[in-house]
């Protein structure tokens, strides 16, 4: 990054900025929808000492770990199974593949029916936006696994758990955790939808539709900010983990 | 079931039809039998007759056609103007520097936002009316489009260039005879990932802000306990995302065939 490209980067943002302070100078702020930089960052900072933005965050990211934990286990599981056996494989890909085809937010109203309005229903979705990219690309390394691989561990007699931990799981491991990246894009995503369409509940999805119900901009504001937050936050750990990824594949 | 051989490539099967479709043939078989018995409450699940009833009133009736019309004019509505743009801005960000510079980390930082933050903000200044659902939509492809074209522009060699200016190509010469059939590739990816995510953030606001479409069916029949109208709809939406990735697959093998007869 050159002076220059850091500079022309923080031109848009720095500009956003001041368009949006003007804005309270004109006809705009008259709006009861409208707030100022400075009300947001009100807003923000009572909001953190009632306490309200922490019991939000944190039932979010309860409800994201619980659901992701989950897929991430089932899809593994059901990946590795799949990979392993011709039989389930010929059988189920195809179905599979049609159930991956349903826009994931069609399946909510499905959860809803089937699981109700409440947490179980948040956590089934969670955990189903999280098992397809595991799946998929579990079984994807499983294929992939090279044959030569699985000789040399048959001429050293490997015991099937043996050929598993051993050969196949390493040798399918990158792309198992790519599937495990997206999943956790995506059971970030299924967790916010989740809290808009079921509205039971804390979380941050909760606290954005209040503030939208209510009309307050500074509390939507707020949440969107919330949201940013740990949108990037997420993307730049799985950025970073995939580089130490690919780090360990090249030294291999 | 753990075969002791790992199915090596060598032993790829195809999987045959008849064997593809014994699974969900089982699954509707016994949908059947424990609707027909009562094992399965039809609060929970419907007969399989009644949802294929609801299926074809659904594609047979005009007021089921102007529900999945609707919801396919929404979200070509919304493609068209998010690929729009997206070429535009990824065209400006692949040929200047300046530009890249100057929108691209932003551009980013928005992108990795999820829409879903967007929508209460959104919801507040523009309602739940159509443009609030055009613009989602349209963000949903812009994200892709822009991202893929300015990479693709970005990445031709710089070789194929400078033969074009041997030829003393004018610059819109350069553009629609080397720069975008070298990164036609990179784009088409950019809109075929665009139009399946216009296809689910469609579901979703529909699901969220609608008084019609495909998406208000299913919520609608959740609400009402019409579970076969929700199932109709679910396997409606699931047909049509998995109609639009293939057709632009179809669409990318035509157009990229001189690529691959160039390695033939």
């Amino acid at each position: 990054m050159s002076a220059r490209a850091i500079v022309l980067g923080l031109v848009p943002p720095v500009l956003g900025l001041v368009a949006w302070i003007a804005l309270g100078n004109t006809s705009a702020a008259a709006s009861p929808l409208f707030v100022s930089p400075g009300q947001v960052l009100h807003a923000l900072a009572a909001s953190a000492a009632e306490g309200q933005l922490w019991a939000a965050t944190s039932a979010s990211l309860l409800r994201y770990l619980t659901g992701l934990g989950i897929g991430v286990a089932v899809g593994l599981a059901a990946g590795l199974l799949l990979g392993l056996s011709r039989v389930g494989r010929v059988l189920l890909q195809p179905t599979l593949r049609v159930l991956q085809q349903i826009s994931l937010f069609a399946w909510v109203p499905l959860v809803m029916a089937w699981f109700g309005l409440e947490e179980t229903s948040k956590i089934v979705f969670i955990a189903l936006a999280a098992f397809f990219p595991v799946l998929v690309n579990t079984l994807e390394g499983v294929r992939g696994v090279p044959v030569s691989l699985v000789e040399v561990g048959r001429i050293y007699a490997f015991s099937r758990l043996q050929l598993l931990w051993r050969v196949i799981l390493p040798s399918a491991l990158p792309s198992v955790f790519s599937g495990v990246f997206l999943a956790l894009i995506y059971a970030w995503l299924a967790t916010l939808g989740a809290e808009y369409l079921l509205t039971q509940g804390q979380g941050i999805g909760s606290l954005l539709v209040e503030g939208q119900d209510q009309y307050r901009t500074d509390q939507v504001v707020v949440g969107l900010l919330l949201v940013s937050a740990i949108s990037l936050l997420l993307n730049w750990a799985v950025d970073r983990l995939q580089a130490h990824l690919t780090r360990w594949r090249v030294t291999a | 079931m753990l075969s002791p051989a790992i199915a090596p490539l060598r032993l790829k099967v195809m999987p045959s039809g008849a064997l593809a479709w014994l699974v969900p043939g089982l699954l509707l078989v016994a949908w059947w039998t424990g609707s027909a018995l009562g094992w399965i409450s039809s609060q929970t699940l419907p007969p399989p007759a009644r949802v294929g009833v609801t299926l074809v009133q659904l594609l047979t009736t005009a007021s089921g056609w102007a529900q999945i019309g609707i919801s396919l004019q929404r979200v070509f509505g919304g493609f068209v103007i998010g690929a729009g743009l997206g070429l535009v801005l990824g065209l400006a960000m692949g040929l200047s520097r300046v530009v890249r510079e100057l929108l691209y980390p932003s551009f980013r930082v928005l992108a990795s936002i999820p829409l879903l933050g967007w929508l209460p903000l959104l919801m507040l200044f523009l309602g739940i009316g159509e443009t609030l659902k055009l613009v989602l939509i349209a963000k949903a492809a812009l994200v892709p489009v822009t991202l893929n074209t300015a990479r693709g522009i970005a990445e031709v060699p710089r070789s194929q260039r400078e033969v074009a200016q041997l030829y003393g190509f004018s610059p819109l010469q350069l553009l629609l005879r080397v720069l975008l059939p070298a990164a036609l590739p990179s784009i088409w990816a950019g809109l075929r990932y665009g139009l399946t995510s216009c296809w689910l953030v469609l579901v979703l606001v529909e699901l969220l802000a609608a008084s019609e479409g495909l998406g208000y069916l299913m919520s609608n029949g959740q609400q009402l306990m019409q579970m076969d109208v929700l199932l109709a709809a679910v396997i409606i939406v699931g047909a049509i995302g998995y109609g639009l990735d293939r057709l632009l697959e179809a669409i990318e093998r035509h157009l990229l065939r001189w690529r691959r007869e160039a390695f033939a």
